[in-house]
């Protein structure tokens, strides 16, 4: 639907989501909850499965973005998403640069993928 | 396979044009569709190839703005700290277009900026220089990721469309169209049944009728017959 502006989210570790709220994305909303999830060495797995499953259920939430990593621990809640909004992306992290086989998006289209190579 | 049956419908006339009609509408409606399924499927490959291509000018550009800002973070000091808790609104937002292919309409994103930018005091005490190019490198990135998510949300949408209009072919294909047919045989196959029935029961009635006559014109000659034979042989001829 046109009009009113979808947030993007931004599920990452400290460098990605500080990156990430210089460049503008960051917000409170009404009940005080970020759009953002510092993932750090000690946040548990169900943490950030529950802040994912609550981006999902919001509507002012357009996009996701993820990183690999972190996607990687939550890949079945991931894979269960199926609409296409909102958007859930994966970037790579400073430590692991990104790997394509492991996108969950593109792991979808495995039939077409033998004839595109990546280069 | 069993469970293809044929429709059960009176076999006439009419019921055969009705059925040869509904024929040519399936074999019409199959080609319509397996036509809308090639162009989504174009179109879908366009959009693997195009997301192939982003998603690694992604992982470079997200990698410059990750140096970047380890860059400013050595010129700076640790600012993360105070940028997570300055966050209140967001500048940069995206919205959500609708765009249509062969029918299909498909999400398309777009960002958009609004408002001020919230850090515009940060790194004024030092590094201003760094953060100000870190900063343009990860507006640079939203920008495509956010169009990298538009792309993401068609591939989506198409591939749940393209499924979905394939097996609507395939279920016109096998299913639809043999049963018309079966149909269409039945019927023919009963109206001549009932033709040949028609003509054989003629043919005998001729027959009889002409046995009758022989037998009526050569009785006629023969008067000398007794009336009980006559009233004999009148019985004999009540069905």
């Amino acid at each position: 639907m046109p009009g009113r502006g979808k947030l993007i989210a931004v599920i990452g570790d400290e460098d990605t989501c500080t990156g990430f709220l210089l460049g503008g994305v960051g917000e409170l909303n009404k009940n005080r909850k970020p759009n953002f999830l510092v993932v750090e060495k000690d946040t548990s797995i169900t943490e950030i499965e529950e802040t994912f499953k609550s981006f999902l259920a919001r509507s002012d939430i357009g996009i996701i973005l993820i990183n690999q990593f972190i996607a990687e621990m939550i890949r079945h809640a991931i894979d269960a998403h199926m609409e296409s909004i909102p958007a859930v992306l994966e970037i790579p992290s400073k430590e692991h640069p990104y790997d394509a086989s492991k996108d969950s998006i593109l792991r979808r289209a495995k039939g077409m993928f033998s004839a595109e190579d990546f280069r | 396979m069993s469970g293809k049956d044929r429709i059960d419908i009176f076999p006439s006339r009419m019921a055969q044009t009705i059925m040869k009609a509904r024929l040519k509408g399936a074999q019409t409606g199959r080609s319509l569709l397996k036509k809308k399924a090639d162009a989504l499927s174009m179109r879908f490959r366009q959009i693997l190839r195009k997301i192939i291509e982003t998603k690694t000018l992604m992982g470079e550009v997200m990698r410059e703005a990750a140096f970047s800002l380890a860059e400013a973070k050595f010129a700076a000091g640790d600012f993360s700290a105070t940028v997570i808790q300055n966050v209140n609104k967001a500048q940069v937002k995206v919205r959500a277009k609708k765009d249509n292919v062969a029918g299909v309409t498909l999400p398309v994103f777009e960002h958009y900026q609004e408002g001020g930018d919230s850090y515009e005091l940060t790194g004024l005490a030092r590094g201003g220089e760094q953060l100000s190019r870190l900063k343009r490198n990860y507006a640079k990135a939203v920008e495509l990721l956010v169009e990298l998510a538009s792309l993401q949300t068609s591939f989506v949408t198409l591939d749940e469309a393209i499924k979905v209009t394939n097996r609507r072919v395939n279920a016109i294909e096998h299913v639809i169209i043999p049963r018309i047919e079966r149909t269409l045989t039945y019927i023919i196959t009963e109206l001549d049944e009932r033709e040949r029935e028609e003509f054989y029961r003629t043919l005998i009635l001729k027959g009889s009728r002409r046995s009758r006559r022989r037998r009526s014109s050569s009785v006629r000659g023969r008067r000398r017959r007794s009336r009980s034979v006559w009233r004999h042989w009148g019985r004999s001829q009540s069905p």
